[in-house]
């Protein structure tokens, strides 16, 4: 290893880290690179690696033919009102179970711990009658409720509300200030980094999921992103130029929120596994 | 206890002497406890979470034993009927065993993959945070982005993939229209992105091996390890752990195998690519409930054996190190 | 009006088996500093706790000014609190954690800004009012949560340890402003602290706890005067007190091949009986031309000399069994650390506090004069005090 490195300019490791982590990120450079080629350039056999020239025409096919537009909103809304949802609901659960005696608080908790075990094929069938019966299937509020709360969440919160020096809690309290206030007005704001953790771990997986959406909606103005581009792949084999635009439409949002945050979005990613 | 803000037991002197009387408590504070309050802060989550998922798990095997008429609209019991059915039915042993293809090639190899990728992102060189940038991007795409992608890629006729084995001067392959080969390229799709490729084992092996705190490495660099019996010595341990927590992360993962399918193969060639809950997902269009949800029971049966066995494991590996530090001692 | 009464006062945590606090009953008056103090797990902080409604009580009643507030929520038993962390809101200025408890109780914003104005002038916290308590010092951040307690104007401000988290020489600074302020504001202040060196020159009055019973609650000087038990007087004084089992036999007391002839005014010279005995360190003095030659004499060999400018710490053994009853134990835990590092045969150290212009040599014999007005005698079985020390006694009544 010394003398190599002595013979090279720089260090030996960039020759494994380079060829390792391009070909992680290729398939998605070429993804983008795809979608600004004409459906022709990727007809061409053999097939084009690099394009001489770069078009809208998948784009523009995609706008015209799709109800993208609509299928992004929907994501939207449905990850968004999860994401508020979530930081609400989880941060009161999660503060009774830190800082409240009550009756049930250790059945409650652990029965909302077993539930982080349960494969989700085993709630599906019934999930689905409810929201049936609820009138929730095929709108985006069969997306919603069922996500409202993560049991993620609550526990991740609890964790850091039982670190929080209680004496914060107790000089609001002697100050004058309800529960409901010490939560919002004391407690919410030192969270912020582990309410940024659940945003996120919420909006990855609410904005990505398929598999319940798949089953809950069937037409297509109230799929979601990924699900209407699954449902145009399926209708548009002679498209792949529009295909790959609409990949790259579904992956932006959570691919700029990566970029922009990526330490929270890494320590999110991980604070399930590591500390758990 | 009643402390206003609960918190980590308290110690308290011990000496003799008995308890003064206990005051009295209201009615409500008797039933709910003493922050009663409490319940109305959980409640939207236990309304969800118990609602949502503990009633279905009950649900789900109720109707597991019984076969509803979609035209007729009628109920009946069907006793183990459904199971009967299912155990018969080529389509779901075909699933089962396309799953188990799936999850035995995958979980290996996104962890073993993930292992050496954390290694390589743990190393201090130059644009080391470049590299950690490309390698998690990953992480982020959904899975049915992914399966779109590589359904493109690697489509016979105008995948990319084809074109680069022609620059090689290699004939061209069937890649998805193969029902084998189908099968393979999901796991390879699998494991380039989604929320359990290697990248994501890499990110949590690299939180576990920025854990390891650095005078442990260092005091065994000094105790004269070389860099494998640090590994052995030092971070092996530290990882143990984790690794326990992904191969069961990632053998769930695999089971529950869908987005992948549902955005590349459908299931297709014939039905070669069908895994368990997409099975279960066509039986729910086709409100074949019962045997939809005997399957999802069939196969929880399954995940409970390995969560058993690998439970099993870890105590008997645990007995054995025991057994060899006694030896040693 | 700032009186508090302690009334029976009793704390048992559900599964925690025996009470933190036991029956405690305690007045403090108006504008009174009484000091809690004890080794940890006393239940001093306990007891405040409850004092401030961060506890519930498992018996009793407490009283404020002339109000029962066992039941009142602590917001309403106008009371602030300093805590031992000073619990200082992070993601608020400093200015806003002093208005927080005034905005929560609707006070005039005008009333606000010019008692957050007196209160910053007064604890010299003006430049800093803009600033997060993570760019303040130690010293600073505990201006400010004290300047919280004072802008409320409550009838009494009860401290939690303040000064714990400070270092040794800023602690002694603080002590001496909380003193100052204590005397400016005179309101009512309970402080609780396991340091006995805050307690003697902080309170009026100070309670020494001992699992969770008031042991003894008195003006510092008599604690350290009249002690009325083992425990008291292990706790209270530094160095601690030199403790020897010991005998009075024929107007002397025997311990270790020492005999110091007794005073004729006490009680006890006529008695026959095991004692155990105390010696301050203060009550020894280097024999020499210029020593009281009335004073009994006892010859010892130093081991440890500590030289610390004004006075010199003396640290001898004597043949005798160390005093190991629970009561002392209990006392040395917190003091100081008392294992040794080389551990030798179980024999009691002395410390002797001597001028430190002459001192004797570590391991040369050396003769002590032991001022024997100034003994204190205990019983072996429960560590009561027996009889007072004579010279102090006539000066105590003279006093009262």
């Amino acid at each position: 290893m010394t003398t190599l490195r002595r013979k090279l300019p720089f260090d030996p490791w960039h020759l494994a880290l380079l060829p390792a982590t391009l070909l992680l990120a290729a398939p998605l450079l070429w993804m983008v690179l795809a979608s600004f080629m004409t459906s022709e350039q990727l007809y061409r056999f053999p097939p084009t690696i690099i394009p001489s020239s770069l078009h809208l025409d998948g784009y523009d096919y995609l706008f015209g033919n799709t109800e993208v537009g609509t299928w992004f909103l929907n994501s939207l809304i449905v990850s968004g009102v999860c994401v508020v949802a979530n930081v609400l609901f989880c941060s009161m659960a999660g503060y009774a179970f830190a800082r409240m005696r009550f009756r049930g608080s250790g059945v409650m908790l652990t029965i909302m711990l077993a539930t982080l075990v349960i494969p989700f094929q085993l709630t599906l069938i019934p999930t689905f009658i409810i929201m049936e019966n609820l009138g929730l299937i095929d709108t985006l509020g069969a997306l919603i409720v069922p996500s409202l709360v993560t049991p993620f969440g609550v526990f991740l919160l609890r964790q850091f509300f039982l670190a929080l020096p209680p004496e914060l809690e107790e000089a609001a309290y002697m100050d004058g200030c309800s529960r409901w206030k010490i939560l919002w007005t004391i407690v919410l704001p030192l969270a912020r980094p582990a309410l940024a953790t659940v945003a996120v771990v919420t909006f990855l997986l609410t904005w990505n999921d398929v598999s319940w959406p798949a089953i809950a909606i069937s037409s297509d103005g109230n799929n979601t992103l990924p699900l209407g581009v699954a449902s145009f792949r399926s209708r548009s084999e002679q498209q792949p130029s529009a295909i790959m635009a609409a990949n790259v439409i579904a992956t932006l949002p959570v691919l700029l929120a990566f970029l922009a945050a990526q330490k929270t979005f890494v320590r999110s990613i991980a604070s399930g596994a590591v500390k758990g | 206890m009643s402390t206003v803000f609960a918190q980590g037991p308290r110690t308290t002197a011990r000496r003799e002497g008995g308890a003064p009387p206990p005051r009295r408590r209201g009615l409500v504070e008797r039933i709910f406890g003493e922050t009663p309050s409490a319940w109305l802060y959980i409640a939207p989550a236990v309304v969800i979470i118990v609602g949502l998922a503990i009633v279905p798990v009950f649900w789900s095997l109720l109707l597991s034993f019984q076969d509803k008429d979609p035209i007729a609209e009628t109920t009946s019991w069907a006793g183990l009927d459904n199971y009967r059915e299912l155990l018969d039915d080529d389509a779901f042993r075909g699933a089962v065993e396309h799953t188990l293809v799936y999850t035995g090639l995958f979980v290996p190899l996104s962890i073993l993959g993930g292992l050496g990728l954390a290694l390589l992102l743990n190393k201090r060189v130059r644009f080391i945070g470049i590299y950690r940038t490309l390698a998690f991007v990953p992480v982020i795409v959904s899975a049915t982005v992914q399966g779109v992608l590589f359904s493109v890629i690697f489509d016979d006729q105008i995948g990319i993939a084809n074109g680069l084995l022609d620059k090689l001067g290699l004939g061209p392959q069937p890649f998805f229209s193969d029902g084998r080969q189908a099968l393979l390229l999901l796991v390879l799709a699998g494991l380039w992105a989604g929320t359990s490729c290697i990248s994501f084992c890499a990110v949590i092996f690299l939180a576990a091996l920025q854990d390891i705190p650095r005078e442990l490495t260092e005091a065994a660099s000094i105790d004269g390890a070389r860099s494998w019996g640090t590994f052995k010595a030092v971070t092996a341990p530290a990882l143990l752990p984790v690794t326990v927590f992904l191969l069961l992360w990632q053998t769930v993962q695999g089971i529950q195998l869908f987005d992948l399918v549902y955005g590349s193969t459908a299931g297709g060639p014939g039905d070669s690519t069908v895994v368990v809950v997409y099975f279960i997902y066509r039986s729910i269009r086709e409100s074949a409930y019962g045997i939809g949800a005997a399957a999802s029971y069939l196969v929880v049966g399954g995940l409970v054996v390995v969560a058993l066995l690998a439970w099993g494991g870890r105590k008997l590996a645990a007995r054995r190190a025991g057994a060899g530090a006694g030896a040693a001692a | 009006m700032g009186a508090i009464h302690l009334n029976g006062v009793s704390k048992v945590y559900e599964g925690g088996g025996d009470a933190a606090v036991d029956d405690v009953t305690l007045e403090v008056r108006d504008g009174e500093f009484m000091v809690l103090v004890g080794p940890s797990g006393c239940g001093k902080s306990t007891l405040l706790r409850m004092i401030a409604g961060l506890e519930r009580v498992s018996g009793g009643q407490i009283v404020i000014g002339e109000r029962d507030v066992t039941d009142v929520p602590p917001p309403d038993r106008d009371i602030a609190m300093v805590f031992q962390n000073y619990a200082l809101y992070p993601h608020k200025t400093v200015r806003e954690n002093l208005a927080f408890g005034l905005k929560q109780r609707k006070v005039d914003k005008a009333v606000i800004d010019a008692r957050v104005a007196d209160a910053a002038r007064m604890l010299g916290l003006e430049e800093m009012l803009q600033r997060k308590p993570s760019q303040l010092s130690g010293g600073q951040r505990q201006r400010v949560a004290i300047g919280r307690a004072m802008v409320r104007e409550p009838a009494a401000f009860l401290l939690d340890e303040p000064l714990s988290n400070l270092d040794a020489k800023l602690r002694t600074t603080m002590r001496g402003e909380l003193a100052r302020l204590h005397a400016r504001l005179g309101i009512t202040t309970v402080y609780v602290t396991h340091d006995q060196v805050e307690a003697m020159t902080l309170g009026t009055r100070v309670a020494v706890l001992r699992g969770g019973v008031v042991q003894q609650c008195a003006a510092p000087q008599e604690l350290y005067r009249r002690p009325k038990n083992l425990f008291v007087a292990a706790f209270i004084g530094s160095p601690a007190m030199n403790l020897v089992e010991a005998r009075i036999e024929g107007g002397c007391v025997r311990f270790a091949g020492h005999a110091i002839p007794l005073p004729d005014a006490l009680e006890l010279r006529g008695a026959t009986r095991d004692v155990i005995l105390g010696i301050r360190p203060a009550a020894f003095t280097l024999d020499g031309p210029r020593a009281d030659q009335s004073l009994p004499r006892i010859e010892v060999a130093p081991d440890l000399v500590e030289h610390l400018g004004d006075e010199v710490h003396v640290s001898f053994g004597v043949d005798a069994r160390p005093v190991q009853g629970d009561a002392v134990l209990a006392a040395e835990e917190d003091v100081h650390d008392t294992r040794l590092l080389v551990e030798g045969a179980p024999r009691a150290r002395f410390v002797a506090v001597l001028d430190g212009r002459r001192a004797p040599l570590a391991g040369e014999p050396v003769g002590l004069r032991v001022d024997n007005e100034q003994l204190y005698f205990f019983d072996p079985a429960d560590g009561e005090a027996l009889g007072a020390p004579v010279g102090e006694g006539s000066e105590a009544a003279a006093a009262a």
